[in-house]
C-alpha cells in the first residue's frame, strides 16, 4: 500500500506539471511554429519580406534594443559604482529603491511617461517626446536601470578595492584607474547584465505599443497588430517564428555569458577612495529625474482635476465608459481574482515541477529544466498568440472560457516560482534528510517534514512574484477577447490611454496608480518574507 | 549489544569496507579511529542504513537490521555538521524523533526539557537554531539523537567542525552523558586524543579493515602494525630489513651504563616533559620523552626498556 501510494505521488508530481506545460505552452508554441512555417505562413513571410516590412521591423527592434542598452549602461554604471561602495544596510536600501521601477507593470510605466509628457507639454511643440523613439528609449532606461545597478553593483562590491588604491598611488588619475583597472574586471558582470537588458528591450511590448505610437513597430508589436488589429494570423505567425528564433539565440548567448561569471572574492576589500560630493550629487539627481519624475507626475496627474486637486478621477473609475466593456473597478476586481487563481496554479505546478527538477531521474530533470526555461524566454506576446490560435477549437476551446486568463498568467508566473524554489530545494543539506530518516521518518514523511517546509520559503517568494506579474500582465492578456468578465486592469488602462480626452486621461492615471500600489504592496510583502537563503530571480 | 559481522561495502569496484566485524556492548563507547578515507564514516552510515551493504550483518540484540530502512532501525545518529533542522526551533528538533513514533505531546515536552537539562541547556526550547553557538548546536544535536532512547548511538566526527578548546571540553562532557543515557555508542574520529578521551575501547580502522581493537592503553602501548603505530603518532619505528619494531617514546632513560650511544639534536618542552630527539651512531634519529632537561649537542648513553619495544608486523 505504501509503495503504491508513493508511486502514485511520484506520477502526479511528474504528470501534473508535465501535462500543464505540454498543453498550455508546448502545444501553442508548436501551433505557432506550424502556422508560421506552413504554406500560409511562408507566403505571408514572402509578402512581408518583399515589401521590406520584415527588414524594417527587425532593424528597428535591434536598433532600439542596442541604443536602450547603451544608454542604460552609460547612466547606470556610475550609480553601480556608488552602490558598490555603500555599507551593507544602505546598499540594500538603495538596491530596493531602484528596483521599484523594474517591477512595475509596463502599462503603468507607459502611462506614467504619458502623464509626464502631458504635464510638461512634451506631447507636441518644440520638444516633442510623445510617440517618438525617445519615449521608448527613456522608458527602457527607466525599467532596466535596476538590472545594471544591482548586478554590476554587487559584483563591484565583491572586487578587491585595494587594486584601485594601488593604481592611484602609482599616479593614475580617477578616469585612468577606472578604465585600466576597474572596467576590465567588471567585464563579466557588465556583459551578462547588458545581455539581459538587451533581451528585455528586444522583447519589450507594452512600452513600444503605447509610447512608440502607431508608426513604431518592433517584432512584438507587429505580432499583436497583425493578430489582433488586422486578424491576419498568418503574418502574425510568420513574425512569431522570427521572434522565437531571435529570442532563443539571445537566451543562449545570455546563459553563456552568465555562466562565464567567476565567483567573487571571499572577503571583499572596499575601495577606500571616496566618491566626490559632486559625482554623488549628479548621480542622485539623474536617478531622481529618471526614476522619480515619471512616478511622481503619475501620482500628481491622477489627483489633478482641471486646475485643482481632488479624487474625482478615482471616483470616476466606477462608471461605465464607452471604451471599456465594464467599469475600471470591475477590471481591478477581475485582475485581483485572476491573480489569486493564476498564483495558485503557478504555485502548485511550479512546486511540483521544482521537485522533479531537483529529485527526478536524469532525463526527467533535463526535460523539465528545458521546458521551464523556455516560457521565461518566450515573450508573453508569443504565449498569448499561441493560446489564441491553438486552444480555439474543440475538444479544448478555451478562447471564450474564463480560465484562459489565469492559465496564461500562470504560464508567465511558473518560471518565477521554479526559479525561487529550485535553489532552495537544492541547498537543503542531504544530511538533514538522513537525520530525519534515522530519527524514524519514512521517505514520504521526510519529504513532508524537510523538503516541503524548507521549500515553502522559496515558494512564498516565487508565488509573490507570480502574483505581481499577473496583476500587471499585459503581453499575453492583450490577445484575450474583449469581454466584461475577462477585462483586466492593465488592459483597461491600455484602452483608456489610447483614447484622447482629458477626462479619460485622468481616469487612466488614477487606474495606473492603483495598479502600481497593488503591485508594490505584493513586492514589499515578498521582500519582507524573504529569508537569507532565498532563490535568485 | 551491537554486533557487526563480516560487513562489506562496495562502491563500484572499490571496497570501502571489507569484511569488518566489531562488537559494542550495551553500555560501552567504542571510538572508531582512523585516517580520513579509511571507511569509518561509511561503516557508520551503513549501520544506520544510509549506505547499501554488499554482504554481512548488523545485529542489534540479536536481530539483524540489514534489510530495514533507516527509519525502522531505531538507532540514533549524530552528524558531522549537526544537521539540525533550520526551520524548527530547539524543542521541535529534539521532539522530532518522538513525534515520528507517535508519542503524545505532553510526554514529548517532558522528555525534551529533561534532555535539555541533561545537556545543560535548560530553557532553550524556543530558541532558533540559527542563534546557537557551535557548542550549543552540538549539544542540541546530542539531545535530539538521544530523545527517542535509541539502543545504539552513532557519532560521525561530531566535534569535527569545532575549535580545539571547545572540542576538549566536549570530549570531557560526552562520556558521562552517554553513561547516563545507557547507550551503546560508536564514536568516529580521526583524532586519537579525542578517541582516548571518549572511548572505553578503541577500534582502529585502516583501508576498510579493522586493524586493531582494545583498551586505549593496549592499542597505544602494543600497536598491532606499523600503520597503527604511525597513526598514534609513534615516531621510532625501526625497520632493519628483516623485522620492524617500535621503540616507544617512553622506553628510554639516560644512564651512563646504557647500551645506546646518542647525541642530542633537538629539545622541545611539552606538557611538563622534554621531547628530545637523538641521533645514534648509525645515523638513526629517535625521539623520547624525558623528565629532565638535556642540552643540544650533548653526547649521552641511553638505556632502552625491552618491554617498551614492540615487534610490529
Amino acid at each position: 500500500m505504501v509503495t503504491v501510494m508513493s508511486r502514485l505521488t511520484r506520477w502526479v508530481t511528474v504528470l501534473v506539471p508535465g501535462a500543464f506545460l505540454a498543453l498550455f505552452f508546448i502545444y501553442p508554441v508548436v501551433s505557432v511554429l506550424g502556422r508560421g512555417l506552413g504554406r500560409d505562413g511562408l507566403d505571408a513571410f514572402g509578402d512581408l519580406a518583399s515589401s521590406g516590412r520584415i527588414r524594417d521591423t527587425i532593424w528597428f527592434t535591434v536598433w532600439q534594443a542596442v541604443v536602450s542598452t547603451a544608454i542604460t549602461v552609460a547612466v547606470a554604471l556610475p550609480a553601480a559604482g556608488i552602490v558598490a561602495r555603500l555599507s551593507g544596510r544602505r546598499q540594500r536600501l538603495v538596491r530596493a529603491l531602484v528596483t521599484v521601477p523594474f517591477v512595475l507593470p509596463t502599462v503603468v510605466v507607459a502611462g506614467a511617461f504619458e502623464g509626464l509628457f502631458d504635464r510638461f507639454g512634451l506631447d507636441s511643440g518644440a520638444i516633442r517626446l510623445r510617440h517618438t523613439v525617445w519615449a521608448v528609449l527613456l522608458a527602457h532606461v527607466f525599467f532596466n536601470y535596476a538590472v545594471i545597478v544591482r548586478a554590476v553593483g554587487s559584483y563591484w562590491s565583491g572586487l578587491d578595492g585595494r587594486l584601485e588604491d594601488q593604481a592611484r598611488i602609482l599616479g593614475a588619475s580617477r578616469w585612468q584607474t577606472f578604465r585600466e583597472i576597474t572596467l576590465p574586471r567588471l567585464r563579466p558582470a557588465l556583459l551578462a547584465s547588458s545581455a539581459i537588458v538587451f533581451l528585455f528591450s528586444f522583447t519589450s511590448f507594452g512600452v513600444v505599443l503605447i509610447l512608440g505610437g502607431p508608426r513604431r513597430a518592433t517584432i512584438e508589436t507587429e505580432i499583436y497588430r497583425f493578430a489582433v488589429t488586422r486578424s491576419d494570423l498568418s503574418s502574425a505567425a510568420a513574425m512569431s517564428v522570427v521572434q522565437l528564433v531571435a529570442v532563443l539565440a539571445l537566451i543562449m548567448v545570455t546563459t553563456r555569458l552568465e555562466r562565464r561569471r567567476p565567483v567573487t572574492v571571499v572577503q571583499p576589500q572596499r575601495a577606500s577612495l571616496a566618491v566626490t560630493r559632486r559625482w554623488l550629487g549628479a548621480n542622485v539627481l539623474v536617478a531622481m529625474l529618471l526614476l522619480g519624475a515619471p512616478i511622481g507626475t503619475l501620482i500628481e496627474r491622477s489627483v489633478s482635476v482641471g486646475d485643482r486637486y481632488g479624487l474625482d478621477n478615482y471616483r470616476a473609475l466606477g462608471e461605465r465608459v464607452q471604451q471599456l466593456p465594464a467599469p475600471a473597478t470591475t477590471a481591478l476586481w477581475n485582475s485581483l481574482v485572476f491573480a489569486v487563481v493564476a498564483t495558485s496554479i503557478a504555485a502548485a505546478v511550479g512546486m511540483l515541477a521544482s521537485v522533479v527538477v531537483v529529485h527526478g531521474t536524469r532525463w526527467l530533470r533535463h526535460i523539465f529544466d528545458l521546458g521551464l526555461t523556455l516560457p521565461l524566454g518566450t515573450s508573453a506576446v508569443t504565449i498569448g498568440f499561441g493560446i489564441l490560435i491553438a486552444l480555439d477549437e474543440p475538444p479544448l476551446d478555451l478562447r471564450t472560457s474564463w480560465w484562459i486568463v489565469p492559465i496564461a498568467h500562470a504560464l508567465v508566473g511558473i518560471p518565477f516560482v521554479v526559479r525561487s524554489v529550485v535553489p532552495v530545494l537544492r541547498a537543503i543539506d542531504p544530511s538533514l534528510r538522513e537525520a530525519a530518516a534515522v530519527l524514524g521518518a519514512a521517505p514520504g514523511r521526510v519529504r513532508r517534514e524537510i523538503d516541503v517546509p524548507i521549500g515553502m520559503r522559496g515558494l512564498v517568494v516565487g508565488a509573490g512574484f507570480a502574483f505581481a506579474v499577473s496583476l500587471g500582465e499585459f503581453g499575453a492578456t492583450s490577445f484575450i477577447p474583449r469581454r466584461a468578465d475577462l477585462l483586466t486592469a492593465p488592459v483597461a488602462l491600455f484602452r483608456l490611454l489610447g483614447t484622447p480626452g482629458e477626462q479619460l486621461r485622468g481616469q487612466a492615471m488614477a487606474l495606473a496608480v492603483i495598479i502600481m500600489v497593488m503591485v508594490a504592496t505584493a513586492v514589499l510583502l515578498i521582500e519582507s518574507a524573504r529569508s537569507s537563503n532565498e532563490g535568485s530571480i | 549489544m551491537l554486533e557487526i559481522q563480516d560487513l562489506v561495502i562496495r562502491y563500484g569496484d572499490v571496497e570501502a569496507v571489507s569484511g569488518l566485524s566489531l562488537r559494542v556492548a550495551a553500555d560501552e563507547t567504542v571510538a572508531l579511529l582512523g585516517p580520513s578515507g579509511c571507511g569509518k564514516s561509511t561503516l557508520l552510515r551503513a549501520i544506520a542504513g544510509l549506505e547499501p551493504v554488499a554482504a554481512g550483518a548488523v545485529l542489534l540484540d540479536g536481530v539483524n537490521l540489514i534489510d530495514r530502512a533507516p527509519h525502522e532501525r531505531g538507532v540514533g545518529m549524530m552528524f558531522q555538521h549537526h544537521a539540525l533542522f533550520p526551520h524548527r526551533d530547539v524543542a521541535a528538533n529534539i521532539e522530532f524523533g518522538l513525534r515520528m513514533t507517535g508519542i503524545d505531546e505532553a510526554s514529548r515536552r517532558r522528555r525534551t526539557s529533561e534532555l535539555l537539562e541533561l545537556v545543560d541547556l535548560a530553557g532553550y526550547e524556543r530558541r532558533d537554531i540559527a542563534t546557537l553557538s557551535g557548542g550549543e548546536a552540538q549539544r542540541v544535536a546530542l539531545a535530539r539523537s538521544l530523545a527517542p532512547n535509541p539502543r545504539v548511538l552513532l557519532l560521525d566526527e561530531p566535534f569535527g567542525s569545532l575549535d580545539r578548546s571547545l572540542r576538549d571540553r566536549l570530549v570531557e562532557e560526552l562520556p558521562p552523558l552517554l553513561r547516563i543515557a545507557g547507550v551503546a555508542a560508536i564514536h568516529v574520529t580521526h583524532d586519537h586524543a579525542e578517541a582516548f578521551g571518549v572511548g572505553d575501547r578503541i577500534a582502529v580502522m585502516t583501508d576498510g579493515e579493522l586493524a586493531q581493537a582494545g583498551t586505549p592503553e593496549d592499542v597505544w602501548s602494543q600497536p598491532a602494525s606499523a600503520a597503527v603505530a604511525r597513526f598514534f603518532g609513534h615516531r621510532n619505528i625501526i625497520d632493519d630489513g628483516e623485522n620492524t619494531r617500535l621503540i616507544r617514546s617512553d622506553a628510554a632513560s639516560i644512564d651512563p651504563s646504557g647500551e645506546l650511544e646518542a647525541v642530542v639534536v633537538r629539545v622541545r618542552f611539552c606538557d611538563g616533559a622534554f621531547v628530545v630527539r637523538f641521533r645514534t651512531g648509525s645515523g638513526t634519529e629517535l625521539e623520547f620523552i624525558l623528565g629532565e632537561r638535556v642540552d643540544v649537542g650533548a653526547a649521552v648513553r641511553l638505556r632502552l626498556d625491552p618491554d617498551r619495544q614492540i615487534p610490529l608486523t
